[in-house]
């Protein structure tokens, strides 16, 4: 499903992003325990498990937005070092995620500033690193809000006036200009019409193999985790219990729980 | 036969267990072992729940095994499908091993062409050349090409069956795996398919299927693997 899949894999052996024995505990109660894992450059890894299961805990983890109670999560950064995310001060987090990450989250106004036009949600990643040309600046979000289907004469209204699936494809161009190297997204399509799912779905595809982007996709819907994915990995109670390439684990589920998410589909 | 196999499959034993169903075991296969060489096409025989298509999908790395090696020959590297790493897995389907399912896949909203095309554009090929073969290789599998643009999702069964087929050849892999690839096809575009199939093998491709149709299955392949000497001892 990606352009140059080949070259990629062979060229990029080094992972961009590796989580060591990471636990996250809220009091007594556990959010997720010794999960390890890579995100390679380029791939697109979905977690997947039910509600409670500690998967947007561990995209919390990840993305550096939660602080972990055990274990560490390191980054390739673009000088090729790799460097402990704990270890880095407020200020260079803080341009690692304007730049070189994108958050896309369920809920748009999340994710959005919803008082602010469209052309200003995606001009404002670009004003972050550093664009200064207003004419550019509106060039370049009109173009974004052309690649995610949202017409140019929309480009002032803001996105209280847009529908759900609007919001979310604002959403995406808003993280996705900046040409980032990691995406983290929680449930993207959640709360979306079918209909609406299957357009969102397809640009996602489109955009990530385009872009090479590598993403880490939570999600409980395995249908979209089969149609993004090429890894997947499985949680249940906070702890990973089952991994593997997506179209295995999805086929050929081992673990009981595993078994028992694939046949409580319709066809995934 | 004096070339170095593109696939040994030695050993092989794969069981489901259901832990739906209290645990039940349910054997597939045991001590399966065969080899494959550049050039010939294979099929695996047997009535159907011999375990055909699970071993076909073991070799394409979608069944995890329980015992046994499955290796692949990668250029100068033997990769054992059955403990390779999955990123390993991913680059030896995206170069060597190519898979041709028995139904399409069908992804919202991308175009007949576009699927087809999909495998050369993942090679580097320019998109333009890429859709260029794909249009093709589509009229020559007598696909009208008003359909060209149009999701397969609406096509008749004979007609995403073709458009899987021509994804699945599109591209040279050394290896294909091809599961009942004429089943919904009528007598002329079965032609075709055998004619595709002969091409393939002249490039030195190694063909492994599940081939129902006797005609097709006399004309293209070399010799039958029997499935039920592997589910004997299963």
């Amino acid at each position: 499903m990606n352009a140059h899949m080949s070259d990629r894999l062979a060229s990029d052996d080094a992972p961009l992003l590796v989580a060591e024995g990471l636990g996250k505990n809220y009091g007594t109660r556990i959010g997720c325990r010794d999960v390890s894992l890579e995100v390679f450059p380029g791939e697109v890894l979905a977690v997947v498990g039910e509600s409670g299961s500690g998967k947007s805990t561990l995209l919390g983890l990840l993305s550096t937005e939660l602080a972990a109670s055990a274990g560490r999560v390191s980054y390739r950064m673009r000088d090729g070092e790799l460097r402990d995310l704990a270890g880095l001060g407020p200020a260079e987090r803080r341009l690692l995620m304007r730049t070189d990450w994108g958050f896309v989250r369920q809920n748009p106004a999340d994710g959005l500033r919803m008082a602010v036009s469209a052309g200003g949600n995606v001009g404002e990643r670009l004003m972050a690193v550093g664009w200064r040309h207003y004419g550019k600046i509106r060039e370049e979000a009109t173009d974004w809000l052309g690649r995610v289907e949202i017409a140019a004469d929309r480009i002032d209204d803001d996105p209280r006036a847009f529908s759900g699936g609007m919001r979310q494809r604002l959403q995406i161009a808003r993280n996705l200009v900046t040409k980032p190297r990691l995406v983290f997204m929680d449930e993207p399509t959640g709360g979306l019409d079918v209909s609406v799912q299957a357009r969102l779905l397809d640009l996602i595809r489109s955009l990530v193999s385009e872009m090479g982007l590598a993403v880490v996709i939570v999600t409980h819907d395995l249908a979209v985790a089969r149609l993004l994915s090429h890894r997947m990995v499985v949680m249940r109670h906070g702890r990973v219990i089952e991994t593997g390439l997506t179209d295995q684990v999805l086929d050929d589920p081992r673990e009981p729980y595993t078994q028992l998410l694939v046949s409580s589909v319709l066809a995934a | 036969m004096m070339s170095e196999p593109i696939l040994s499959v030695s050993s092989v034993e794969k069981s489901f267990v259901l832990h739906l169903r209290d645990g039940a075991r349910l054997p597939v296969v045991s001590g399966a072992g065969f080899e494959l060489h550049p050039g010939e096409c294979v099929a695996l025989g047997g009535p159907s729940g011999a375990g055909k298509s699970s071993l076909l999908k073991m070799v394409y790395g979608n069944y995890r095994i329980d015992a046994g090696h499955i290796v692949v020959r990668d250029g100068d590297e033997s990769i054992d499908v059955a403990s390779c790493a999955p990123r390993r897995l991913m680059k030896l389907r995206a170069t060597t091993m190519g898979y041709v399912s028995q139904f399409l896949r069908v992804i919202p909203r991308v175009g007949a062409l576009d699927v087809v095309a999909e495998p050369l554009i993942g090679d580097g090929i320019p998109r333009e050349e890429a859709t260029g073969r794909a249009g093709a290789l589509l009229a020559r599998l007598n696909l009208p090409e008003r359909l060209w643009s149009l999701p397969p999702a609406t096509f008749s069964g004979g007609e995403q069956q073709r458009v899987n087929i021509a994804r699945g050849l599109i591209a040279h892999r050394p290896l294909l795996l091809m599961d009942e690839p004429t089943a919904s096809l009528d007598a002329a575009n079965r032609q075709v398919v055998i004619g595709l199939i002969e091409e393939k093998k002249r490039a030195g491709v190694a063909i492994l299927g599940i081939f129902h149709d006797a005609e097709v299955r006399e004309a293209v392949c070399d010799r039958v693997i029997d499935v039920t000497e592997f589910a004997k001892a299963a």
